[in-house]
């Protein structure tokens, strides 16, 4: 956030006025108890209507079952019935009636940036070594219950990470290296930076053998968050604990070793440290925040850090990928960035496996080969929004349907589904 | 702790913030009550079918936004309500404070309502891109132009440059 912003957000904040009253919840609850339970006046129905009424709403019902079957399977509460029929009113019911929302606002996701993918549907979590070809089931460790799961993370080597935060500020932490089927359990035990914090969440950020990082922090939204980094460099064994001490939450987290990593912070800002997260010191220069630049995540691609820098302007969108020799002392910038002039509406999702560099932005894939400094346009007018490279020429993403409407209704989010290239992104398979 | 426990617990908790954001986005009391109180509604509902949402705040903000949206696309506004009437006691600082609101109202209202939202949404309510891109349900890249523009309006705003550039009314 540059200065102009924080000026406008520290205006805002002083400026918008205090409410005259609270909400009162009860008056909610009650009011849609009315709703529900408010008996309707019976009339007089033509038999052949109340027949047909009742097929149409036998195939809704077979229709739902269907539709629901494979979904949330959590048993549904029942509403508590009234000791005391509420009296009717004339109260008009509620117009926003919107729905469940999707539990990630994806149903579909790919974890993981290179050789194996991890892919959490339905509270299965499975993974594929040979780029969507064949998918091994993983499951979940005995006593975590399906939906239980916050976060996952899988390494290069295979090792898969699970993170489940609960309300007592602990958070148990699941590790299963590849090959074992067995799972190892760690709780950490956090501290919440003051009173009346919410419960903390938890995110696996690497899981690379016996190097782990994971990130917990508190806060009603990242952005605002006080979050803290954990090493081990001994499977889970022990941790090193570190608050950040930043403004905002951690959007993603690198590290090279236990002393030297990366961090993007939730405000778009790079930091490094050289110190095991005792101290971080904000990148400058082009890789400072700024409101029109947004910083995709943090790549590895051996020794090197890769940093996607998105720069927004009014028509189009530049992508150049910075990359680094020394753990982000330094940074090289390509001779020429990459120019998306049609992105719409869509999501733009970056892809980076070492060189190889997939960009889907709007209805168009592009691919570089040689670590972003030149780029080709490998397909059009496709539905995939997200590519993660597996090879030279082969790769897995999501494909959807358009998702840019603001009609909450339209649950574009359970049409995605997963996709697979063997020709350079060209043509795509469904997997 | 019951679910109505919780739902209670959450609503005392945050409706302050939330009746401010509507105000942001409504530019008055009882529309921006009418906004909560709508999506609060929709929340209890999902909470009683569905159980505790996992975010609630993310949840409600979602459906703030939308509807807020769906209202704006009516072309009837709706009727203008007033509660409290119009004349009351005089205060020492009420001209000062009504001075003040009626410039932010004016500020904002000179955006279109989806860049009111993403203004409310990033510099407000804090959220980053992503989260306010993932509540308005557009790209992050919207997001960042929308926000650009938006800004950019702010700027030509009589009173509000000296807001932005130097942090005080010029």
């Amino acid at each position: 956030m540059n200065d102009v912003e924080r000026r406008l957000a520290e205006w805002l904040h002083r400026e918008a006025p205090e409410p005259p009253r609270a909400v009162s919840a009860t008056r909610i609850m009650d009011r849609e108890l009315e709703v529900r339970t408010v008996a309707r006046p019976r009339r007089r129905v033509w038999p052949p209507l109340l027949a047909a009424t009742a097929v149409a709403a036998a195939i809704v019902a077979v229709i739902l079952a269907v539709t629901s079957a494979g979904q949330d399977s959590r048993p549904r509460p029942a509403v508590s019935p009234t000791t005391t029929p509420p009296t009717p009113t004339t109260t008009s019911p509620p117009s926003a009636d919107l729905g469940a929302p999707p539990p990630d606002f994806a149903a579909t996701r790919l974890l993981g940036t290179t050789g194996r993918y991890a892919w959490k549907l339905t509270n299965t979590l499975r993974v594929t070594a040979d780029g969507g070809a064949h998918w091994t089931r993983i499951p979940l460790p005995a006593g975590v219950r399906p939906g239980a799961v916050d976060t996952a993370q899988v390494g290069d080597d295979g090792t898969v990470v699970l993170a489940d935060a609960h309300r007592n500020q602990t958070v148990d932490l699941y590790r299963r290296p590849a090959g074992v089927t067995s799972w190892k359990l760690t709780t950490l035990s956090t501290t919440p930076p003051g009173p009346g914090y919410p419960p903390p969440y938890a995110q696996p950020m690497q899981a690379d053998g016996n190097f782990l990082t994971v990130v917990t922090g508190w806060g009603t939204s990242p952005a605002r968050s006080v979050d803290d980094v954990w090493i081990s460099t001994d499977g889970g064994a022990t941790f090193s604990q570190r608050r950040t001490g930043l403004d905002s939450g951690v959007h993603d987290l690198l590290f090279l070793d236990a002393d030297r990593g990366l961090l993007l912070s939730q405000h778009e800002t790079l930091y490094r440290t050289t110190d095991g997260g005792r101290h971080w010191t904000k990148l400058g220069g082009s890789l400072a925040g700024r409101h029109d630049v947004e910083f995709g995540a943090l790549y590895r691609d051996g020794a090197d850090v890769l940093v996607p820098r998105l720069t927004y302007t009014a028509h189009r969108i530049d992508v150049a990928l910075y990359r680094s020799s020394d753990a982000g002392a330094t940074f090289r910038r390509p001779a020429s960035p990459l120019q998306v002039r049609d992105a719409g509406s869509d999501p733009l999702y970056l892809g980076v496996s070492g060189r190889i560099v997939w960009v889907a932005a709007g209805r168009t894939i592009f691919r570089s080969d040689d670590g972003g400094a030149t780029w080709s346009r490998v397909a059009s007018d496709t539905d995939v929004h997200r590519a993660i490279p597996t090879g030279p020429s082969t790769a897995v993403g999501v494909s959807a349907a358009d998702c840019s409407s603001n009609d909450p209704k339209e649950r574009c989010w359970q049409t995605d589904y997963l996709v697979a290239t063997t020709d350079g992104g060209r043509t795509w398979h469904s997997l | 702790m019951t679910d109505r426990d919780e739902f209670t617990a959450f609503v005392d908790s945050s409706s302050r913030d939330l009746l401010r954001a509507a105000w942001l986005l409504t530019g008055d009391w009882p529309t921006a009550e009418d906004l909560v109180q709508s999506a609060l509604t929709a929340t209890w509902r999902h909470w009683q079918e569905n159980g505790p949402v996992n975010y609630p705040e993310a949840y409600v903000r979602r459906v703030m936004v939308t509807t807020f949206l769906r209202w704006k696309k009516r072309r009837w506004g709706g009727e203008i309500a007033t509660e409290p009437l119009p004349e009351g006691p005089a205060r020492d600082d009420l001209f000062a404070q009504v001075d003040a609101h009626d410039a932010l109202h004016a500020a904002l209202s000179v955006l279109p309502p989806k860049q009111r939202a993403i203004v409310v949404l990033r510099y407000f309510a804090d959220l980053t891109e992503a989260q306010t891109a993932a509540v308005m349900q557009c790209a992050v890249g919207t997001v960042k132009s929308q926000s650009a523009k938006a800004l950019a309006r702010l700027h030509d705003v009589p009173g509000l440059a000296g807001v932005l550039t130097e942090g005080r009314a010029s």
